[in-house]
């Protein structure tokens, strides 16, 4: 059964994100569908950066693989935006499905991508083309390929749907949208898409039906920082206070 | 069937066909290449090609689990024929033992020998060895048959106590680790070709691996030979690492004495020929094949 099958089961579900060894236990020992591996968080860990641009396929891949000894549950392995031009892609979703991706995640922003709130995507062209790259050099027919749409600001709800259309007849399974407001998402669920829509989701989100799956950005890694500031302030504090002494 | 569980069970078959499989070490993924379009039947990816072609040291223990695992990875990614590895003692203790077994089934290795030497190790045919108690690697191996998720993931117990304690103490040592689970044996370094039949007397209905190893301890024995012998796996470890050194070394000193590698390039691979062999013409056609122009059959309403 994949992931689609499980959310189709049970719409609407929740898919949190880690980006390090800590929070990927924590999940693999919750009772969630599947685990976002997520490129940001993941920067974040390895590169103490906060550019996911920044970090390579051979970077990721390796830690995807450390990762996925431990996954109980599918692994959604974030491919970005394909690290370069199709050809590049081809070879990125080869090497996340060798390190254990159950899922590619591709996203239309051009190359590098940012983790910004209106990011430059590329044409549609392009994106079908690193698609179907990323479809071909797939070995396991189970692996599948979602797409994440990041620039409804830019293109609009049609420039989305004409996007999901192309994606659809190119083979994608599944469209996350992210960058969103709750109208943008209803009008796009209301215009009964071919593949099954996820949406990213953030403790503000609001949960609107037709969603198969809300994929998180990143809430447990915030609530980790926020932890651990208020510990290093007391811990800063409680220094302080014994060299008074 | 993957590629992995392809390569794993090829592995196997080949290795119970009772004919012997030869084994080329290739200390990267390109010597892999050369390997499996010159007919080698399975490669291995081992400690002292890998010591070589990574940190250009000698296999003495400093090459770690990260470096043997990520170039048995570029091997098996490179090829489609089975790639076998060297796990050394296994890196540690047996939780060091589960995780390589877990990552290199993981990456699709078709199986991994784990030895009885005291870290850090030492190239089987170099002097001044030490081996663990035998309890140690039998350990070791029903901890590496635990974490196997696959039958067809083939582990296999070696023995370097041969150097240490005689043969008589490596045969009894290697039915230990035989009882413990292992599916093949390999007992390092004998050193003639009564010794390689005495270990086949004392294996009869094991596979056996020989190491042929230029400059080593046992003599150097044709793969017929060895077959006749009872031997089903033969490896040749050092052999390309050796010429690839040999080679560079004459062309470095050829071009220091002549300024040019022109008399030289009768003894190399043509730019045509190594583009060809490395797929470019292959890559090129896929990066036309999606071109914004090829596309265009997807964008339709």
């Amino acid at each position: 059964m994949t992931l689609l099958d499980t959310l189709q089961t049970t719409p609407g579900q929740l898919i949190p994100a880690a980006g390090d060894g800590n929070t990927f236990n924590l999940l693999t020992n919750s009772d969630t569908p599947a685990i976002l591996l997520d490129a940001t968080l993941a920067t974040k860990t390895l590169l103490a950066e906060e550019n996911p641009g920044l970090l390579t396929i051979s970077e990721y891949a390796k830690f995807l693989r450390d990762m996925q000894l431990k996954k109980t549950t599918p692994l959604i392995a974030d491919m970005q935006s394909g690290f370069g031009n199709p050809l590049n892609t081809f070879y990125a979703a080869q090497e996340l499905e060798r390190s254990g991706g159950d899922i590619l995640m591709l996203n239309d922003q051009t190359y590098p991508a940012h983790n910004l709130e209106r990011p430059t995507t590329t044409t549609p062209a392009d994106l079908l083309g690193k698609a179907r790259a990323a479809k071909d050099s797939l070995e396991n027919p189970a692996t599948q390929l979602w797409i994440k749409l990041e620039g409804i600001w830019d293109y609009g709800i049609e420039g989305a749907q004409q996007r999901m259309h192309y994606l659809a007849n190119a083979g994608a399974d599944a469209i996350i949208i992210d960058h969103y407001t709750t109208s943008d998402l209803q009008a796009l669920v209301s215009s009964e898409p071919e593949l099954p829509l996820l949406a990213t989701w953030n403790p503000d989100t609001t949960k609107i039906s037709g969603i198969a799956g809300w994929l998180d950005t990143g809430c447990l890694a915030d609530k980790a920082l926020q932890a651990q500031q208020t510990a290093l302030q007391n811990l800063l504090k409680e220094d302080t206070s014994y060299a008074e002494k | 069937m993957l590629k992995n569980d392809r390569m794993r069970h090829q592995f196997k078959t080949e290795v119970m066909s009772g004919r012997i499989v030869r084994m080329m070490v290739a200390p990267d993924a390109l010597a892999a290449k050369i390997a499996e379009d010159s007919g080698a039947q399975a490669i291995f990816s081992a400690g002292y090609a890998t010591s070589a072609s990574t940190l250009a040291m000698p296999d003495r223990g400093i090459s770690d689990f990260g470096n043997a695992l990520n170039r048995c990875r570029e091997i098996i990614n490179a090829t489609n024929i089975p790639v076998f590895a060297d796990a050394d003692t296994g890196y540690g203790d047996l939780d060091n033992v589960r995780r390589t077994v877990e990552s290199y089934e993981a990456i699709g290795a078709a199986g991994i020998f784990i030895e009885d030497q005291v870290w850090p190790k030492r190239c089987g045919h170099m002097d001044g060895k030490k081996v663990e108690p035998t309890e140690v690697l039998e350990a070791k191996i029903t901890a590496a048959k635990a974490a196997r998720k696959h039958d067809d993931f083939l582990i296999m117990s070696r023995t370097d106590a041969r150097a240490v304690y005689g043969l008589d103490n490596a045969i009894e040592r290697s039915r230990r680790y035989k009882a413990a689970g292992a599916d093949l044996i390999f007992i390092e370094a004998p050193r003639s070709i009564d010794e390689l039949k005495q270990i086949h007397e004392a294996f009869p209905d094991t596979p056996l691996m020989a190491n042929m190893i230029e400059g080593g301890k046992t003599p150097l024995t044709k793969s017929e030979d060895l077959e006749k012998l009872g031997f089903n796996i033969v490896v040749h470890p050092t052999a390309m690492t050796y010429t690839q050194a040999y080679a560079e070394e004459q062309l470095i000193q050829t071009l220091q004495c002549e300024g040019t590698t022109k008399h030289f390039e009768d003894r190399m691979i043509t730019f045509s020929k190594f583009n060809a062999f490395v797929g470019l013409d292959k890559v090129n056609a896929r990066d036309a094949q999606y071109s914004p122009e090829n596309m265009a059959q997807y964008m339709t309403d």
